[in-house]
C-alpha cells in the first residue's frame, strides 16, 4: 500500500530530516510512528500525500508512483487518504457539519449518505451539539475531533493521523483509537504518529516504527 | 455536489459583497452600453426598411397614353404592390406644395412642361439593389419612357450606412465583451487569491480543480446574468422614457425595443461572458 525506496528528504541542503528510508506498509496494517517532536513525523506524512517531494528516492502509494504523478491525478491520490492534520486545517467559514462533510462532498456522495455518515461520526465524537457552530468558536479539543471525523468520514484506504489525541483527554483518546481500529479492521492502513509511547499499548497487534535521526527502527 | 457548490457560491457572495457589487455595476455599464448600440442598430434597420417602402420608383413618359399602356403591363408583374398614374397637373400641385414659399422657382413651369408619370411600389421582399437595377433597366426599354428614377443612391447609402454601423457594432461589441471578461476575470482572480488558504485545504482533501473552481464559475455566470438582466431593464426604461417624452413631443420616430429572442440572446451572451471571465480568473 505504501512503499518508500531509499528516500531522502531535506528542507535545507545537507540537513536531512529523513535519510535513506526504506519501508513497506501493507493493507490492513496499524502502524504507530513514534518519536519526539521535530524528528520528521509530519514530514513523513507530507511525503505520502505528496505535499512534499523527496530529494532522492521513490515513493509508491495506493498504486501511484508519486515521482511521476501528474498534477491532474494528484486529487485521486489524496481522495484515497484521510488525514488528521496536526494543525487541523479546518475551513473557518464553514460550520462543524460542513467541515466534517467536506471530504464526502468532494467525493460526490449523495446528500442522504453524507448526512447519515456525518451525524453518526459526530455522535461518536461527542460533537452533535456543535454541528451548527462555526469552527472558529470551538475549543482546541473540539477542533481536533472535527478533523478526526472529517478524515474518517469517507472510510479512506489510508488514514494518516498526526498527533490526533494531543488535545484530548484519556476517555476521548480511547474513543478515537477505537474508531481507528474499526476502520483498520475493514482493511485500511492506519498510521498513527505520536510522541507518546504509552499509546502503543492500546493496540496490541500494531506495528511500531520509531523515527530517530532520519531513520526508522522497528520495535516490538 | 450541486447543493454544496450553490451553498459555497452563496457564502462567497455574502462574504465579498462590496467588490461583488462593484464588479456587477461595472459590467452592467459595459453590457448596457453594448445593448444601447444594439438597440440603435435594430431601430436603424427598421427605419431604413420603412423608408424604402415609402420611396417609389418613378417613370416619366412622353404621353399619357403611353403611360396608361405601360401601367397595365407593369401591373401584371407579381413583384409590384401598386402602380399609380400621376398626371402633369398632379405633379405641378405636388411641386407647389413642396416648394411652398419658393414659388419663384416654379416660374415658367406649367402642366405642359411637366411629363406624365407612373409611381411604382414594389413588394417589400423585392427591395434590394439587384432587383431595383434590373427592373429599372427593363422599364427604360418600354415605349415612350423618358426617364426612370429609382432609389438606388439612397438605397446604396442606407446599405453602406448599415454596413458601417454593423462593423462599428461589431468592434464595440468585441471591445465591450473583452472589457467585461477582463473585469470579471480580474474580480474572480482577486476573490480566488483571497480564498487561497481555503483552496489549499480543499486540494489536500483531494478536491479536483474543477470542484474548486465551480463556485467561482457559478459566481461569474451569475454576475454576467444579473448584469445583462439589469442592463436590459435599464434599456427598456430608457426606450419607454424616450417614447413617452421625446417621440411623442417632436419626432415621428418611436424606438422599438428588442424582441424576446434578442433579449434572451443578450442575457445568454452576458452569462457566457461572465463564465469566460471566471474561467480566466481561476486559471493560474
Ligand atoms: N517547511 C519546512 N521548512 C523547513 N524546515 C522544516 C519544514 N517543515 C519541517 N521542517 C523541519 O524539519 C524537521 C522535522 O519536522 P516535522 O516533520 O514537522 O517533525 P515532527 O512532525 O516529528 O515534529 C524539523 O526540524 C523542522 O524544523
Ligand atoms: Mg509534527
Amino acid at each position: 500500500m505504501i512503499q518508500f525506496i531509499h528516500v531522502y528528504k531535506a528542507y535545507s541542503p545537507a540537513h536531512y530530516v529523513l535519510q535513506d528510508l526504506c519501508l513497506q506498509i501493507d493493507p490492513g496494517e496499524f502502524v504507530f510512528l513514534i518519536g519526539p517532536s521535530g524528528v520528521g513525523k509530519t514530514t513523513f506524512f507530507k511525503l505520502i500525500y505528496r505535499e512534499e517531494l523527496p530529494n532522492k528516492g521513490e515513493i509508491l502509494v495506493a498504486g501511484f508512483n508519486l515521482k511521476v504523478l501528474p498534477a491532474s491525478k494528484l486529487p485521486y491520490l489524496r481522495q484515497k487518504i484521510g488525514i488528521v492534520f496536526q494543525d487541523f486545517k479546518l475551513l473557518p467559514e464553514l460550520n462543524v457539519y460542513e467541515n466534517i462533510a467536506l471530504g464526502l462532498q468532494i467525493l460526490g456522495y449523495p446528500v442522504a449518505y453524507i448526512k447519515q455518515k456525518t451525524c453518526e461520526l459526530s455522535e461518536k465524537l461527542d460533537l452533535e451539539r456543535k454541528l451548527n457552530s462555526k469552527v472558529g468558536t470551538l475549543s482546541t479539543g473540539e477542533k481536533q475531533r472535527v478533523v478526526i471525523a472529517r478524515a474518517l468520514a469517507h472510510q479512506p484506504p489510508i488514514l494518516l493521523a498526526d498527533e490526533p489525541t494531543s488535545n484530548l483527554d484519556a476517555r476521548r483518546s480511547l474513543v478515537v483509537i477505537d474508531l481507528f481500529r474499526e476502520l483498520n479492521s475493514q482493511g485500511s492502513v492506519v498510521i498513527f504518529a505520536t510522541h507518546n509511547r504509552d499509546l502503543t499499548n492500546l493496540v496490541p497487534k500494531a506495528r511500531i516504527m520509531e523515527l530517530r535521526e532520519g531513520a526508522i527502527q522497528e520495535r516490538k | 455536489m450541486l447543493s454544496f457548490w450553490l451553498k459555497k457560491t452563496w457564502h462567497n457572495i455574502r462574504n465579498n459583497l462590496g467588490p461583488q457589487l462593484g464588479c456587477l455595476l461595472t459590467i452592467t455599464l459595459a453590457l448596457g452600453t453594448f445593448g444601447m448600440f444594439i438597440l440603435l442598430g435594430i431601430n436603424f434597420v427598421q427605419e431604413v426598411k420603412q423608408w424604402q417602402r415609402k420611396i417609389p420608383i418613378i417613370v416619366f413618359f412622353n404621353t399619357a397614353e403611353q403611360a396608361q399602356l405601360a401601367k397595365e403591363k407593369i401591373e401584371k408583374r407579381n413583384q409590384i404592390s401598386h402602380v399609380n398614374y400621376v398626371s402633369p397637373k398632379q405633379s405641378l400641385l405636388r411641386l407647389k406644395k413642396w416648394l411652398k414659399d419658393k414659388e419663384i422657382l416654379l416660374e415658367g413651369i406649367d402642366d405642359n412642361t411637366l411629363l406624365p408619370s407612373l409611381e411604382i411600389g414594389l413588394k417589400t421582399e423585392f427591395y434590394n439593389l439587384n432587383f431595383l437595377t434590373t427592373f429599372a433597366h427593363s422599364l427604360k426599354k418600354m415605349p415612350g419612357v423618358v426617364e426612370v428614377v429609382y432609389p438606388s443612391q439612397l438605397f446604396l447609402l442606407a446599405v453602406k450606412g448599415w454596413k458601417f454601423f454593423q462593423i462599428l457594432l461589431f468592434l464595440i461589441g468585441i471591445f465591450l465583451s473583452i472589457a467585461t471578461i477582463f473585469i470579471v476575470s480580474n474580480f474572480v482572480y482577486l476573490h480566488f487569491q483571497k480564498k487561497k488558504e481555503e483552496i489549499a485545504i480543499m486540494r489536500l482533501l483531494g478536491a479536483t480543480e474543477g470542484f474548486i473552481r465551480m463556485p467561482f464559475f457559478i459566481e461569474g455566470i451569475l454576475q454576467g446574468f444579473i448584469a445583462s438582466l439589469l442592463s436590459v431593464f435599464i434599456l427598456w426604461l430608457f426606450a419607454h422614457w424616450f417614447n413617452r417624452q421625446i417621440a411623442e413631443a417632436s419626432l415621428h420616430f418611436k424606438l422599438s425595443f428588442l424582441n424576446l429572442k434578442q433579449t434572451l440572446g443578450f442575457i445568454v451572451f452576458g452569462s457566457i461572458l461572465g463564465y469566460l471571465g471566471s474561467f480566466l480568473g481561476t486559471k493560474k
